[in-house]
């Protein structure tokens, strides 16, 4: 069996920056709306689909108090995401870019975030099958189901236990393989996939910009081996504006892009979206051994 | 005079070789050489020095603990619907420390092989090279560029995976620089291939010409020359830098452009 390839991105804006950084990252904001463009027409060229994570408040046309309007809000996602020849997911992540592991989110905002955000996808006519929880905090699993959602997107399981912070950053400067995950571990429930993260194509701001390009697609590149060489599954991700800021960042993205392309036709790699990964995942576990 | 005797260490490969040999020859007897690393090793010393083989040791212990366990599945794969078993009861075998002893020599004189094939031994000395008309020797190497181990190998490290193969040629007492009769190239899959598949593909490539050369030793007819367009050159085990430059020029051949030039 090949190796499956997912790449998920949170579509968030600015919801999920706080308050007081949002003045540094102006110009990245300002400029993420190219950046996407830009993304949207490589995938077009590799005909690589993607999972996008979109905060449902992204969707609704106007205001909701917060200005720059254009930070908080961004209908013409929907044009550019249908219009791509990729066939993108249009997947969720959240309403309005809660916290799970906040106190104030209790199961009950919870519900209502997810049926907001169920009402926005309704309203648009999409399928919402993925969730990317906002800052990959994790909760209230048993709820997806009811929603019609089959996947959401796990933390990375690697060698120094997702913890943020200097072995963090070693990890992404030395480029280390990436974690792929065998598909028949990923049932976390009867109509519920967990696929979690393999790397997150970390930004070139701030001291990141000491982590060499090279090893970015290093890390993807050995990830994509390990996924092909044991038919397991390999999930990048990332925010738009962590391509931004840096021209070379787009350039690196693309020679990961590349990289995917090729062994992708070479028929030893499946791209899917999240949703896709996720029927494939819940098909192997229903006929066993049918899948080999 | 037209059996064959087969000189060969124990190895997935040598079975290979044997079985597709039996299935096509009359094989009196299969004589296997135990390994003999503490000699190659003192031999290195003696020739390379303590520093580069102590470099060598450390890439054979990554080769162990890494690629190894991460080629195998790979070689399972080429090697299925192959005959890879030991071919122990069916055919005469005898385990001897090395090819040089007596008891080889006594083998030979009462065989009478028409042509002994010799497959990973150590070098074969000149009195036993006299008790039989011909020695072929199957080698992972194009002759004279790849001489030594891991042709392959070292092929794909100097740029030029076009020289990944196999030569089948006649046994004299250097080390593979006999007269070639046959020799067979092989495409290499920069996104599968490794360290330990290479070798692999290289006898699977090398199997028809091998039973083609054996065929036209025994009936007279075998033509070896010698290439003058290669220069001459033996190999020894990688060290780690070189084999992070394999594995650059690898990464190389995986651009579409260089594609074409390795098939």
């Amino acid at each position: 069996m090949p190796g499956i390839c997912i790449i998920s991105i949170d579509m968030e804006l600015a919801w999920g920056t706080n308050a007081e950084d949002l003045p540094a990252l102006a110009r990245i904001f300002d400029e993420e709306p190219q950046v996407i463009r830009r993304i949207i027409d490589l995938f077009d060229i590799y005909r690589i689909p993607a999972t996008w994570a979109v905060v449902g408040r992204l969707l609704l046309p106007n205001g909701h108090g917060r200005t720059p309007e254009r930070w908080y809000s961004a209908p013409y996602l929907l044009d550019w995401l249908g219009g791509a020849r990729a066939g993108h997911e249009i997947g969720t992540h959240t309403f309005s870019h809660v916290y799970a592991h906040d106190r104030a989110t209790t199961r009950e905002v919870w519900k209502e975030e997810l049926r907001a955000a169920a009402e926005v996808s309704e309203q648009f006519g999409i399928l919402m099958r993925s969730i990317v929880y906002p800052r990959n905090q994790i909760a209230y699993l048993d709820l997806l189901p009811s929603f019609g959602i089959i996947a959401y997107r796990g933390l990375e399981q690697n060698w120094y236990g997702h913890r943020l912070g200097a072995l963090h950053f070693l990890d992404r400067a030395a480029g280390t393989p990436a974690p792929t995950y065998a598909p028949r571990t990923l049932l976390a429930g009867d109509r519920l996939v967990n696929l979690p993260a393999s790397q997150f194509l970390i930004g070139s701001n701030g001291p990141r910009r000491l982590i060499p390009h090279s090893s970015r697609i290093r890390q993807a590149r050995l990830g994509l081996d390990r996924a092909v060489r044991r038919g397991e599954i390999y999930h990048l991700w990332f925010h738009p504006f962590n391509l931004g800021g840096d021209p070379r960042m787009l350039d690196t993205f693309e020679r990961i892009l590349r990289h995917v392309s090729l062994r992708r036709d070479r028929e030893d790699l499946a791209v899917m979206t999240m949703a896709q990964a996720a029927d494939h995942v819940l098909a192997g576990a229903g006929l066993p051994g049918e899948h080999q | 005079m037209s059996g064959l005797v087969i000189l060969a260490t124990r190895s997935e490969t040598s079975y290979l070789l044997i079985n597709h040999l039996a299935a096509r020859f009359d094989v009196s007897m299969v004589v296997f050489e135990r390994p003999r690393q503490s000699k190659m090793l003192r031999h290195r010393l003696r020739k390379l020095g303590p520093r580069a083989v102590a470099a060598q040791l450390a890439f054979l212990g990554y080769d162990r603990l890494v690629i190894k366990p991460r080629s195998r599945a790979r070689n399972a794969a080429l090697l299925a619907g192959h005959d890879c078993r030991p071919p122990d009861s069916k055919i005469d075998v005898l385990d001897v420390d090395s090819v040089n002893s007596a008891e080889v020599a006594e083998v030979l004189r009462e065989k009478r092989p028409g042509a002994v094939v010799v497959s990973g031994t150590g070098i074969i000395a000149r009195r036993i090279l006299a008790c039989a008309p011909a020695f072929v020797n199957i080698h992972v190497g194009i002759t004279p560029r790849y001489r030594g181990v891991h042709g392959g190998f070292w092929a794909v490290y100097e740029g030029r995976p076009d020289l990944v193969g196999t030569t089948i040629h006649l046994v004299d007492p250097g080390v593979d620089t006999g007269e070639v009769l046959a020799q067979a190239t092989i495409a290499v899959d920069p996104f599968t291939d490794t360290y330990r598949t290479l070798p692999v593909k290289q006898y699977l490539g090398a199997l028809d010409s091998m039973a083609r050369a054996v065929r036209e030793v025994l009936d007279g007819r075998a033509r070896p020359f010698q290439r003058t367009d290669l220069e001459s050159k033996q190999w020894y085990s990688p060290t780690p830098s070189e084999y992070l430059r394999f594995l650059r020029e690898m990464r190389r051949l995986r651009q579409p452009e260089q594609q074409a030039a390795a098939l």
